[in-house]
């Protein structure tokens, strides 16, 4: 199947602002109907990916990270180690059956493997 | 982040002041703190939470610098969302824990974030969530 980006997220301090910034100029959507309360993001094009926004902790820095769907986290966990990945949110299975990791690669930059609800 | 807490704090300055005036009381330390000694005996015997609110409006008397506040406002969360977590009528949802906790969701998401990473957190399914010690056990 490959391994393909999902999903995007920018990890904002002020998510509120930051939702309203791409709605208004992009006309994006953003629900947030969910257990975790994630401003998830629809782009309203079958086109490209969709995405969210999490507030970062106030001693954060905004950021943007990239999803890539895999089919076994653990495997791709241990695989992205030995390639000298960092984990730094460990596998964590969400409230609506998605899980997901979040890690830093070699050259310090975050991003997420995310495998999609059974 | 510190493992000194901010209840230890208080409680060693008043502790302090103490030792400098054995006639020193509660009273006294509460009025140089502008909050109300009974909140103030509660909150030194565990009996009350303190919020990231009233960690603000206490640490300039306590003269820590902005770092200090913001771990102490931190721990103070994440102590909440643990707390939480650990109720038999505990619920997978964010916006019950922000209910139960009476911490903004956004605020709630980031101390679970910051749980999950220091590993003191782990959403095992769906619907467990479980706490460290917890994890130890299994």
């Amino acid at each position: 199947m490959g391994n393909p980006v999902v999903q995007w997220q920018i990890v904002a301090k002020d998510p509120d602002a930051v939702t309203r910034f791409y709605s208004a100029l992009f006309g994006w959507t953003i629900n947030a109907g969910n257990a975790l309360g994630y401003r998830a993001v629809e782009t309203g094009n079958g086109r490209g990916i969709n995405g969210g926004v999490w507030p970062s902790p106030p001693e954060g820095h905004s950021l943007v990270q990239l999803f890539v769907e895999v089919d076994d986290i653990d495997a791709a966990l241990a695989k992205a180690a030995s390639l000298g990945a960092r984990v730094i949110v460990p596998k964590s299975e969400l409230p609506d059956g998605d899980a997901l990791a979040i890690l830093l690669d070699p050259a310090g930059l975050s991003f997420g493997i995310y495998r999609p609800r059974p | 982040m510190s493992a000194v807490t901010f209840r230890s704090l208080l409680q060693a300055e008043f502790d302090r002041r103490r030792a400098a005036n054995r006639r020193y009381s509660l009273r006294a330390f509460a009025r140089s703190l502008s909050i109300d000694h009974s909140a103030l005996s509660q909150i030194l015997r565990g009996r009350r939470r303190l919020t990231v609110r009233s960690v603000r409006a206490l640490a300039p008397k306590l003269a820590l610098d902005a770092a200090a506040v913001a771990e102490h406002c931190a721990a103070e969360n994440d102590a909440a969302i643990l707390d939480a977590i650990g109720r038999p009528n505990f619920r997978a949802d964010s916006r019950w824990l922000a209910s139960m906790s009476g911490i903004p969701l956004d605020q709630v998401n980031v101390a679970l974030q910051r749980l999950l990473r220091k590993g003191m957190v782990v959403m095992q399914s769906r619907q467990t969530w479980i706490r460290r010690v917890e994890a130890d056990r299994g």
